[in-house]
């Protein structure tokens, strides 16, 4: 198990290099994309779990945005901004790679049988936080790609749910039903690694 | 009132501040006499906070996905 942060990081060229086309004093400079660039990873990882297809992504993003940064409009962060274009980015990807049929039709409620009733013992409250963290981050694994879009888009990156909605290109009954499912599920992740913690 | 499925359906949308003023009400009545949906509640902003945490942390890239 590793982090991004011990992990050497290739420069993600051609961005840094040659004459840049952002004019001086553009709000994408060398300072932003340090900046933003981890975030991004970061997050584009979590999505799609490959670091290779990852990296391509944020490559794009960069592109993408250095193209458009004139429809920044400073209404959102920057980080906002470019993890919005990201996630239209991952939502190509999905759909190039089909792993997903990838509707607007709000599925029926809770057919994966994520309502549970609740167990007799609290769950997870002895649990080490970064085990619980560790049991998130492989959880979020195992939803499905829209699942684990909504929770980084509006748990993670904090977006309101028309702004995640918009990000994804899906309607907000849609979103909301993706986001029921993938909180519970990793609730009840969570659950069950408090209830072997404890056990 | 809102049953037990109400209920756990409405959770996720309480994260969001995304309810109705009514049903806020019958959640947090609800809440207050089912000890098991209040558990669920409990638990689902537990892992919220975790999920949230999670933002400005590198991913845990994991050896068997990568």
């Amino acid at each position: 198990m590793s982090t991004f942060a011990t992990m050497p990081m290739p420069v993600t060229a051609p961005l840094p290099t040659a004459p840049s086309p952002v004019p001086q004093g553009a709000i994408i400079d060398d300072a932003a994309i340090r900046q933003i660039e981890p975030v991004l990873m970061g997050f584009a990882y979590r999505a799609v779990r490959r670091e290779d297809v990852a990296r391509d992504l944020v490559q794009e993003t960069f592109m993408a945005a250095l193209e458009a940064k004139d429809s920044f409009a400073g209404r959102s962060t920057l980080r906002t901004w470019m993890v919005g274009i990201l996630s239209r980015k991952i939502i190509d990807f999905y759909r190039r790679t089909r792993r997903e049929v990838l509707t607007d039709i709000p599925p029926e409620p809770d057919p994966l049988g994520t309502f549970a009733p609740a167990t007799a013992r609290a769950p997870d409250s002895r649990l080490d936080p970064a085990l619980a963290m560790r049991v998130v981050e492989k959880s979020l694994g195992k939803l499905t790609e829209l699942e684990r879009m909504a929770v980084l888009l509006v748990d993670i990156e904090q977006m309101d749910r028309d702004e995640a909605g918009n990000a994804m290109g899906v309607q907000s009954t849609h979103l909301r039903v993706l986001l029921h499912r993938g909180r519970h599920k990793l609730r009840k992740a969570l659950e069950d690694a408090g209830l072997q913690a404890n056990a | 009132m809102l049953d037990c499925r109400q209920t756990h359906d409405a959770l996720s949308d309480s994260l969001d501040g995304a309810l109705p003023w009514w049903k806020r009400i019958l959640l947090r009545v609800h809440l207050r006499i089912c000890p098991g949906c209040a558990r669920t509640d409990q638990s689902l902003r537990k892992s919220h906070d975790v999920v949230a945490s999670l933002r400005d942390a590198p991913p845990i890239i994991d050896d068997e996905e990568a």
